[in-house]
């Protein structure tokens, strides 16, 4: 089973994560973790709920999913075949949770996502870069991870394939994090050309925990052993 | 009484087997916590009766003793033989002990007999927030900003109702409850 769900994982080394939204507000330390190369796919999804009978279609409870968890499979446990290297949607907060959780991983904090992001921005690079891929519609049928590539540290598919859940999504638009990013609060921003972050946030201002959409999966993260 | 509700609801509604909890109850999440007294109790053993619920923290300066006296002014107002617990959850898991709790529900006058106050592990905290859809964020010094609100959870633990305005009039969660009351049709 391990083998499985085994997946290679990038050191992200220690930085900082400036939020965005505010030029007053002290950077977030982010101490050093491992990142998933490669967001979850279907296929390692499968394997998760061939072992985990509780995560599968028919089966999960409705307050951990919405009844449109994993509609893209053929079945509770069948994917067609050429969807299995595509990155897992349709998959709650929970689910992706319990998944990391099975891996003896856990999902990244919004501040390690972000600063992973930025810190593998090649030099030069622009916010705007994603702003193309935001732009576009999800595909319906989406492309296999292995086909997104390599950002400066190695990890792939971080913009591009699909939008990914965070530990902590649901800590944002609350308290003065809001009051940063609504109308004249904006004029703070850090980076107000960052629409790109300014979009991230917001998006995951927008989830509940049991929301399964069709362009948002995940990848885990994990603390490197001492 | 509780077991023949469940059966018909599972044989109705869900064609599960009979012990079957409602997959939308809150009961399912699988976490623990510890009551004012320092007893252990999972969420589930709330179940049997209708609870209002509300997160808070024991340090809160504004937004919870709002809610505090949304609840006391819905408590008064409940219907005579209605049978109804009020439960506070802290968000606080790092400050908030049993001792805590212990002195905020005497200094709100909150009598044992229909109200309990829960603090746990941070990771259930946030389980039971991300399954009511309650947001919170630890600010610098102490306080945890959050979104307010009120949850009426059925006797199976399934949120039937809520309201988010504390200043308020409860009527509309008095009524759900008169409501649930009801044999099913």
């Amino acid at each position: 089973m391990l083998g499985a769900l085994f997946a290679a994982m990038i050191l992200v080394p220690a930085g900082s994560y400036a939020p965005f939204y505010s030029k007053s507000r002290p950077a977030v330390p982010v101490a050093p973790f491992l990142l998933d190369e490669f967001p979850v796919t279907n296929g390692q999804f499968l394997e998760f709920v061939a072992s985990a009978p509780a995560w599968r279609r028919g089966l999960v409870k409705a307050i951990f999913a919405e009844p449109g968890y994993l509609a893209h499979w053929e079945g509770d446990r069948s994917v067609a075949g050429d969807l299995r290297e595509s990155p897992v949607t349709r998959v709650s907060w929970f689910a992706a949770r319990a998944y990391c959780r099975a891996r003896g991983a856990r999902l990244p904090s919004t501040a390690e996502w972000e600063f992973g992001d930025a810190a593998g921005k090649p030099a030069g690079a622009s916010s705007r870069d994603a702003l193309v891929w935001y732009s576009t519609p999800t595909p319906a049928r989406l492309p296999a991870v292995t086909t997104a590539p390599a950002d400066a540290l190695g990890v792939h598919g971080l913009q591009g394939l699909v939008w990914e859940w965070t530990s902590d999504f649901a800590d944002l638009f609350v308290g003065d994090a809001g009051a940063f990013v609504c109308g004249a609060g904006a004029a703070d921003a850090r980076d107000a050309g960052d629409y790109a972050a300014f979009m991230r946030f917001a998006f995951r201002g927008s989830l509940k925990a049991a929301y399964t959409t069709g362009n948002l999966g995940f990848r885990c993260a994990k603390d490197p052993s001492p | 009484m509780r077991f023949f509700a469940l059966l018909s609801a599972s044989l109705v509604v869900l064609c599960q087997p009979v012990a079957a909890r409602d997959g939308r109850s809150l009961y399912n999440l699988e976490s623990t916590w510890q009551d004012a007294a320092g007893e252990k109790l999972a969420l589930a053993s709330l179940a049997g009766a209708p609870v209002f619920l509300a997160m808070f923290y024991a340090s809160c300066p504004t937004a919870c003793p709002m809610t505090v006296s949304f609840l006391r002014r819905l408590e008064r107002k409940l219907p005579a033989g209605a049978t109804a617990r009020f439960v506070l959850v802290s968000l606080d898991a790092a400050h908030d002990t049993p001792a805590t709790l212990r002195t905020f529900a005497q200094l709100h006058k909150l009598p044992p007999q229909t109200w309990t106050l829960l603090t746990g592990k941070d990771d259930d905290a946030r389980d039971l927030a991300a399954g009511l859809g309650v947001r919170f964020k630890a600010e610098e010094g102490g306080a945890i900003a959050h979104t307010s609100g009120v949850f009426l959870l059925d006797a199976d633990g399934v949120v039937r109702a809520s309201m988010d305005d504390m200043n308020g009039d409860p009527a509309p969660l008095l009524g759900a409850l008169g409501r649930m009351g009801r044999p099913a049709k």
